[in-house]
């Protein structure tokens, strides 16, 4: 019973944790500075268009500014550019069914091993 | 002439790595004194590459151009330090330092063993013996920093501007001393494995060297973290970047084995599970070398591209991971481990670090792995990256620092009252509530995610000095071992780190401008005026260097200089960041690009407390290295 | 633990880094295959008239995007200005981030393959269809739908293995 209620305050502490990580940022220079950071510049090797200063990522930057400026949304030019671009662009996977291990695959792999090991070692 | 020397040498070594290996198995039938054979093979490998690495050093600052490594990496015009880091800096050369490090390990590992039956010893050197063969042929065969040029070119290619950098003086030799001495603890926990048995002698004997690793690790991917923030012009520290990665599961995982080692040698418990954290947090290192140059993955870092040199990578790892996990599932039933505890205790809560520690480490391999394999099965191409480890690594890491914080205090009293111990978890949880809550009169900017880090600072460190100021005054001070401050240590490098990282990430400020000359900018409570602009020559390069003052309200703080130079040998533009240090806050500026006559694109960042990510990360490894110290004093006195 | 399930893992681990190592890496699947060709309002390059979408002749085509900036171009000029010969395609230009001048020099110097240019000075078209390495180029059939992209300059190995059996393809299918 006590390993039960641990695990379900770990879950609990998980999803707070989850959901403050993906808190709104209402701020548009904010706004800016972190899309630009999760936008993959196409041409570079692993960089995103925050740090390179390929014409690519610079025109990159200057549309998801124009966008900003718009009051467009996050959303918005993460679907805009990948559309174009395909997810390859997106730093962030997208939450699909193709991706559903990726997403999952940690939290599956914590409580198989969690279970796996209280199960043999703890004292009955 | 002096590669000459080298190229022999390197082949005198494999000669002698493949006696060391054969001696066992083949010399054990016609003579019985094999075993001088084996310590005096795994001394000799060391002095054999260490000077072929000497030779290699030698061509590069030679100008040794017959050697294709060299004139595809150096160029006559190259600074002289720079002409020795060159040695290291492309992939041949980091294969031999890898090697070089390899046979030094072995030899460390040959002159500390004494103290092991001879048996274990010899079966054990064999090993370190087999992996240096193993990365001796794939020097010889795929990648000689000895191979010679067809025809010889008047000048070098020049080596890349990035690397032209204090930062990689250091960075990868630090790295490799982790990667490999991984080997030791590896090849220790196979000869465990094929003695069938891991005696708490030897949990105590091992540790020291997982601990080095460990702190040599730290260390590397600190400072590989350090050189990316001054050097790539972007102010990031940390980049999620396939090659980071490949560090960082290692690190994980020998930091799970750091504390898994612990029960082993106290309790004699988890040995099978410390034998395989052993086996895999060597195989991770493994798979980080096959990662960088293999090529499979899209990477800042990344070597050539050779499909020949990752297959026969692949091969090696196949043959060490998968042999040593083939003895381990043979022999590990056999291993006595008998494993059974309250759930409240110190076992379960070293399993609990355990199981959030290789979680941690799936995540990253999951993460790093994931696109290729949707590339393999033809689907759609994706990218892993800063959102999704935010989103997933910093929830399992967040219970195993809580722990980290409470843990060691707790089971560090002789007073096993639960009662006692639950009302002085809440008294120091609710003090350390109050603490977090005034920080907030100190922050101009806060949400949930900043408190948490702040939380985690102060609860940590909060625990560590109370229990500190407890064992000192009120009991006795001789308790106070090495090892336990180094513990403390490493844990408030850790609290120091989070803080650092916290902040950093949430509060800091970055500004993309476009300014002119004369023009002045606000940031917090800096000022920075665009005072001028004005071109130099370097030895090997054309730059551009901008000036700029800095005021601090009125009052001039500091003057920065950011550039970008054009090499000529790429012709590609690179930025050097100005940046004012401070343990309060970095300034921090690049030059972007010329938009017309006097204005500059230019970006500015303001970084608080960045620099407590690497304060904090230096603290964990003294910390380490303090454990280590204390470890063989002790070993001294059992032998 | 299982060593049956764990050398079956330890095998397809293997597996995916031994396949990896031979898949090229730089080739991104474009998101637009299959989709309608976005629409635009740019004016062409030589005689600055409007052009829109509707005015794309109704057969399928290939859309060449190129500059003059661009060194792969060159390269692959030639083999644009062998499948013009070859009149089982026509070809429309986008020219996609360049000074007017310089793009109408260069034509007079290489050679004319296109029917005519879409002027993309801003790079909006480019952006739309996701250019990010020019030279591309997009296989759009009748009904304006694109149905191939090719990354990087035509070879005419790639005209005839690949591009010339897709044509084939589609008009049997309509």
């Amino acid at each position: 019973m006590k390993i039960f209620k641990y695990f379900m305050n770990l879950a609990i502490l998980l999803c707070l944790v989850q959901s403050m990580t993906f808190a709104d940022i209402k701020n548009n220079d904010i706004l800016y500075n972190q899309l630009i950071t999760e936008i993959r510049c196409m041409v570079c090797q692993n960089q995103n268009i925050a740090e390179s200063e390929a014409p690519l990522a610079i025109d990159l930057r200057n549309k998801v500014r124009e966008m900003i400026d718009e009051g467009k949304d996050k959303d918005y030019i993460k679907k805009y550019l990948s559309e174009r671009y395909s997810d390859f662009i997106l730093y962030d996977p997208p939450f699909s069914p193709r991706n559903l291990i990726l997403w999952i695959g940690p939290f599956l792999f914590l409580i198989i091993i969690s279970f796996y090991f209280f199960r043999k070692s703890l004292k009955r | 002439m002096i590669s000459y020397i080298g190229s022999f040498l390197i082949l005198i070594a494999l000669l002698n790595a493949s006696l060391l290996v054969l001696a066992r198995p083949i010399f054990s039938k016609i003579s019985t004194d094999y075993d001088s054979l084996i310590l005096s093979t795994s001394k000799l490998q060391f002095p054999l590459v260490l000077i072929a690495f000497i030779c290699l050093i030698a061509s590069f600052v030679n100008d040794d151009f017959s050697l294709r490594y060299i004139s595809s990496n150096s160029n006559s015009a190259l600074p002289f330090f720079y002409k020795i880091s060159a040695t290291w800096a492309g992939h041949e050369g980091s294969m031999l330092l890898w090697c070089l490090i390899l046979s030094f390990w072995t030899f460390m590992a040959s002159i500390y063993s004494k103290s092991l039956n001879i048996e274990f010893r010899t079966k054990f050197l064999s090993i370190m013996g087999f992996l240096n063969l193993g990365f001796l042929l794939f020097l010889v065969f795929t990648s000689n920093p000895f191979e010679k040029n067809i025809s010889i070119p008047i000048d070098g290619k020049d080596l890349n501007p990035l690397l032209q950098d204090f930062g990689l003086i250091v960075h990868p030799p630090m790295l490799y001393m982790g990667y490999v001495g991984l080997s030791v603890v590896f090849s220790f926990a196979v000869t465990c494995l094929l003695q069938n048995d891991f005696k708490r002698e030897w949990a105590r004997w091992v540790r020291p060297w997982a601990l080095i690793s460990w702190s040599f690790l730290t260390l590397g991917i600190a400072l590989g973290s350090w050189w990316a923030y001054y050097e790539l012009g972007w102010g990031g520290w940390w980049f999620w970047d396939p090659v980071e990665n490949a560090s960082f599961m290692p690190w994980l995982v020998t930091t799970a084995l750091i504390h898994s080692l612990i029960t082993c040698e106290q309790k004699a418990m988890f040995k099978n599970w410390t034998i395989l954290l052993s086996i895999i947090a060597f195989s991770l290192s493994l798979l980080g070398t096959f990662l960088v140059r293999s090529g499979i993955l899209i990477s800042v870092h990344s070597f050539a591209n050779d499909p020949a040199r990752g297959a026969f990578i692949l091969l090696f790892l196949t043959i060490i991971v998968g042999g040593s996990l083939l003895i381990y599932f043979k022999n590990a039933p056999k291993i006595q481990d008998n494993i059974s505890f309250d759930f409240f205790s110190r076992e379960s809560f070293f399993l609990i670090n355990n199981i959030l520690l290789v979680t941690a480490t799936f995540t990253i391999l999951l993460g790093t792995i994931y696109p290729l394999l949707l590339d393999l099965l033809g689907l759609e191409k994706i990218s892993v990256g800063v959102p999704y480890y935010n989103a997933v690594f910093l929830p399992i890491m967040t219970p195993l620092v809580l722990l980290a914080g409470y843990i060691p205090i707790m089971f560090s009293s002789k007073s096993k009252n639960k009662k006692y111990m639950i009302s002085h978890l809440l008294l120091s949880f609710l003090i350390v509530i109050l603490f977090t809550l005034f920080s907030i009169y100190f922050l101009d900017n806060y949400n949930i995610s900043i408190l948490l880090g702040i939380f985690i600072f102060i609860w940590i460190s909060f625990n560590i000095i109370y229990d500190l100021i407890m064992k000192i005054y009120f009991s006795n001070i001789k308790k106070i071992s090495f090892s336990n401050i180094g513990m403390m240590f490493a844990h408030l490098g850790l609290a120091v780190f989070i803080l650092g990282a916290t902040i950093v990430e949430n509060n800091k400020v970055e500004k993309e401008v476009v300014i002119k000359i004369g023009d002045t900018i606000q940031v917090k409570d800096y000022t920075f005026e665009f005072k001028n602009i004005s071109e130099y020559e370097g030895p090997n390069y054309q730059g551009i260097m901008a000036k700029f003052l800095v005021y601090e309200n009125n009052n001039l703080l500091t003057e920065l200089y950011p550039e970008k130079r054009i090499y000529a040998s790429n012709n590609m533009p690179m930025t050097e960041a100005g940046i004012d240090p401070g343990l309060s806050r970095d300034l921090y500026i690049t030059l972007g690009t010329l938009i017309n006559d006097d204005v500059w694109s230019v970006r500015i960042y303001h970084k608080p407390l960045i620099r407590l990510i690497w304060l904090g990360a230096l603290m964990m490894v003294f910390g380490g290295i303090l454990s280590v110290l204390y470890k063989r004093k002790n070993l001294a006195f059992s032998r | 633990m299982n060593i049956k399930i764990s050398s079956v893992i330890f095998i397809i681990f293997i597996m995916i880094l031994f396949f990896g190592l031979f898949v090229d890496t730089r080739v991104i699947r474009s998101p637009l295959i299959g989709k309608k060709l976005p629409n635009y309002e740019l004016i062409e390059l030589n005689t600055g008239y409007k052009t829109d979408i509707s005015m794309l002749p109704g057969e399928t085509l290939l859309l060449n995007v190129w500059a003059s900036w661009c060194l792969e171009c060159i390269r692959e000029h030639r083999v644009l200005m062998d499948i013009s010969k070859d009149q089982k395609i026509s070809i429309i230009g986008v020219n996609y981030k360049d000074e007017k001048n310089d793009a109408i020099g260069w034509l007079e110097i290489y050679g004319n393959p296109y029917i005519y240019n879409i002027y993309d000075y801003a790079g909006q078209l480019g952006l739309d269809l996701g250019v990010y390495g020019v030279p591309e180029t997009f296989l759009v059939d009748k009904n304006r739908v694109i149905r191939a992209k090719y990354i990087g300059a035509i070879t005419i190995e790639i005209y005839k293995e690949e591009i010339l059996p897709m044509i084939e393809k589609i008009n049997e299918n309509i």
